[in-house]
């Protein structure tokens, strides 16, 4: 049981941390006023990059640094739409979304047969630490895992680090709070939207290949399965912090792990087997979300709410 | 050599001069007003001066080097600040936080502790203290424009220019800034500040520049000059002396408020038990400390609020469980003390806010569809009569959050004085405006009593409330404790009245 219950957690750490780039990513473009709804898509191109890359290089660095990058060109379409040309933010991500999922099953169509070199698998898969692994429980959650959960955990850090503890990240939250207190002040408001998409586009990417090199681990057809649009819910669910993303991820992505172990594994009530449709379990993270956005706007503190200038054009000389 | 001098400065949108050759210079030392009504262009040449606008043509001259500034941030590279009318300050961040805000001398990583202690010293140095770690939005008005003022001296700036400073504050508070700008100004800081407030001008500023549609008109000395040769130049000509009302109101009532409460839970400030009427042809004036009632007062008139006992009638007729169509359609129409809450959609155009009430009747809509052409025809007669200026751009296309405040109000006026109209209730009309446009909105009130309709004046300006009503009611806590006639109605009675000493108490207080 405890030995159950210590997979359980090792796995849900697992689920969740695509989630956990797209989330961090996309808390990074929304502290710079961006909602940007291309997550899902981003991922998806992120994810096929990332594989591409891997089987013909057999190098993780250069697959996961690829599929950065490919995430970030996606999202550099939504900030010349929206930022330079003020294209209403939700359409802009809508559509980006639709583009790029579409180009990654067009381009990935024929790869759905193609796997990882052994090689590369063991160089990606879960680093045992011997001794602490071994902790019942917890052990297999936290010391034995892939380099990318603990590059995961690592950028939150960092992020966490960047938005309160220097002066980038204290203007970025002016420039979502409010374009022109920032121009006022000398903030290059233009220049950090773009900074701030491209990094979350970069990190939408990594999330997407996680799943490709690590989890599934293959490319096949529309592989995100809505995991960009649940890590834009996440943003809310964290309060616009990278700290809370974290457990945010993680508890989202025990939810996903959950709706598996419920299909395979019927509940037993007095002698009787009973199946939890799994169309029910999918349903749990978006009510879970529309459950914490109602208790946000039930309470009244105020960093707990969006950047004020969030989906709103900047233009200097109209106010 | 002065320490800033612009040349010949022009900035024009869509054809419209907002500034028209205008030369200024400031030395080290000075307090330089700009005195101008609402869209002279005032807020437009310090606009420029800070980067936020491209000036069409053109010099700066800062220091006697030609100098230009493309962003704020070169302006205050070259030690430019600027309080902005509307503070520019982050409502949830710290003031600390809000004052190390991209400065150029930070570290990647912020050092809080030592520019908390630099602040603390920069606020002693000034007597301009404030908390460094309380967060903005629990300040008050006054301290949020300290802190701006502080913000400024954080970045070794020479050069202060303040916007419009005293209109959001206390007159105490307008005193401890007038201190502060003096003993800056002895510091060597040139200061201009931005007012149409003659008063203030005489008080604290060294010269004064003052402008009138775009152009400069004259510069003079403030202590070679008094009010009405700076009134004369900002208007054109002298202030109107307000002809007493000559025409009596007449007998009949048009509103009576019988008994009417306005009491509910968590409400800020209910009413009980208001009794009073007005009279056809009659100004009827509302004085109060504000927050006494007035606002609800206002909305269950109109509508907005259900009152929750008593009964409104409006000639004779009972109006009390109309809601706010039927009763303006009734008759009643309303001024709001917030223009850009609740009295205009900010981002909607001027064609759009003039119809909002009356979109719905021929000739705006015919067989229930809005007529576009209709709605345009009624605006441009309505924006010529009421001289509604939009600066530049798309004339009746222009989102009203555009106009300047005086151009908004007489919009709003413009859309509630209707023919059909019988009673305005007007909530403080002329916050905020000019005196020009303060002129135009008494004139309109006027004229519109002088017609043989009533008005519900509110207002917290004393003068005011005396230079129009025919009779006075003050509110205090909720409830009328007086209504004086005109000649009653000195500062001295109405004053004890809005502090809430009824002339019972004060006799008895007095035997």
């Amino acid at each position: 049981m405890m030995n159950d219950i210590g997979l359980f957690l090792q796995t849900a750490i697992i689920m969740g941390t695509p989630m956990l780039y797209a989330t961090l990513g996309e808390i990074l473009a929304e502290r710079s006023g961006s909602l940007n709804l291309g997550v899902e898509g981003m991922m998806m191109t992120g994810a096929l990059a990332g594989f591409l890359v891997g089987t013909t290089t057999n190098s993780p660095l250069l697959a996961v640094l690829c599929a950065g990058l490919v995430g970030a060109m996606g999202s550099m379409i939504f900030a010349v739409l929206t930022v330079s040309l003020k294209a209403n933010q939700l359409v802009a991500g809508f559509v980006l979304t639709i583009f790029l999922s579409g180009l990654a099953n067009l381009i990935g169509s024929g790869y759905g047969n193609s796997t990882l070199p052994k090689t590369f698998t063991s160089k990606i898969s879960a680093i045992h630490i011997p001794g602490l692994s071994e902790i019942p429980l917890l052990g297999p959650a936290i010391f034995e895992q892939s380099i990318l959960v603990y590059l995961g955990i690592l950028t939150a850090v960092v992020l966490w680090l960047y938005m309160n503890k220097t002066r980038f990240g204290l203007s970025l939250r002016v420039v979502g709070e409010n374009p022109s207190f920032a121009d006022n002040a000398g903030i290059p408001v233009t220049l950090y939207k773009y900074v701030h998409i491209g990094a979350g586009g970069f990190l939408a990417g990594v999330g997407g290949s996680c799943l490709t090199l690590l989890i599934v681990p293959r490319w096949m057809e529309s592989i995100t399965a809505g995991m960009g649009w649940i890590s834009i819910a996440l943003v809310i669910f964290a309060l616009w912090s990278p700290a809370r993303a974290v457990f945010g991820a993680y508890f989202f992505g025990a939810l996903r792990g959950l709706v598996f172990k419920l299909q395979s594994a019927p509940i037993t009530i007095s002698g009787k087997a009973f199946y939890i449709p799994a169309q029910i379990l999918d349903l749990l993270p978006y009510l879970m979300t529309i459950l914490v956005l109602v208790l946000i706007t039930l309470g009244k503190r105020k960093e707990n709410r969006p950047p004020l200038w969030l989906c709103r054009p900047y233009f200097r000389e109209d106010r | 050599m002065p320490l800033l001098t612009m040349k010949d400065i022009c900035k024009s949108f869509s054809g419209v001069y907002a500034n028209d050759h205008i030369n200024l210079s400031i030395e080290e030392g000075e307090i330089h007003a700009l005195l101008g009504e609402n869209g002279a262009g005032k807020t437009t040449l310090v606009n420029i001066l800070y980067g936020l606008y491209e000036a069409d043509s053109g010099e700066i001259f800062w220091n006697g080097e030609k100098a230009s500034f493309r962003s704020p941030a070169d302006a205050i590279r070259a030690g430019i600040g600027m309080v902005q009318q509307h503070f520019s300050l982050v409502r949830n961040m710290t003031v600390l936080d809000n004052v190390i805000l991209n400065l150029p001398g930070n570290a990647a990583f912020l050092k809080r502790k030592e520019a908390g202690e630099k602040f603390a010293r920069l606020a002693a140095a000034h007597g301009l203290l404030v908390d460094p770690g309380a967060v903005v939005a629990d300040l008050t008005v006054g301290e949020q424009q300290r802190v701006e003022i502080l913000k400024a001296l954080y970045r070794n700036v020479k050069l202060l220019i303040l916007d419009e400073p005293t209109a959001v504050l206390t007159p105490q508070e307008t005193v401890n800034l007038f201190q502060v700008l003096r003993s800056l100004a002895g510091e060597g800081y040139a200061i201009i500040i931005i007012t149409h407030r003659l008063s203030e001008i005489m008080e604290v500023t060294d010269r004064v520049s003052i402008l009138r549609s775009g152009r400069k008109v004259a510069e003079l000395d403030t202590a070679s000059t008094d009010v009405h040769e700076l009134s004369r130049h900002m208007i054109g000509h002298d202030i109107d002396e307000m002809p007493p009302p000559d025409i009596p109101p007449r007998e009949a009532p048009m509103l009576r408020l019988d008994s009417v409460s306005l009491e509910r839970k968590r409400l800020a400030q209910p009413l009980h038990d208001i009794r009073f009427s007005i009279r056809k042809g009659e100004i009827l004036g509302v004085a109060g400390v504000e927050g006494n009632g007035q606002k609800e007062l206002a909305e269950v008139i109109c509508g907005i609020r259900r009152h929750t006992s008593g009964t409104i009638f409006l000639e004779d007729a009972d109006i009390s469980h109309l809601g706010v169509r039927p009763r303006y359609e009734a008759g009643i129409a309303y001024i709001s003390d917030d223009r850009q809450g609740d009295g205009l959609v900010p981002d909607m155009n001027i064609t759009e806010n003039l119809a909002l009430r009356a979109y719905g009747k021929p000739p705006m809509a015919r067989h229930g569809l809005v007529d576009a052409r209709a709605m345009s025809k009624v605006a441009a007669e309505k924006t010529q009569e009421y001289q509604v200026l939009a600066s530049g751009r798309s004339g009746a296309a222009t989102p009203v959050r555009l106009l300047s405040g005086g151009n908004q109000q007489k919009l709003i006026i413009a859309r509630e004085l209707e023919e059909g109209g019988k009673l305005i209730v007007a909530c403080q009309p002329t916050r905020g405006l000019d005196i020009g446009a303060s002129e135009f909105v008494h004139q309109k009130l006027r004229a519109w009593r002088d017609a043989g309709k009533s008005v519900l004046l509110i207002s917290a300006d004393l003068e005011e409330i005396r230079m129009l009503s025919d009779r006075v009611a003050v509110l205090f806590g909720g409830r009328v404790v007086g209504v004086l006639t005109r000649e009653e109605a000195s500062v001295q009675a109405l004053g004890l009245l809005m502090g809430g000493v009824t002339a019972a108490a004060a006799e008895g207080a007095g035997a």
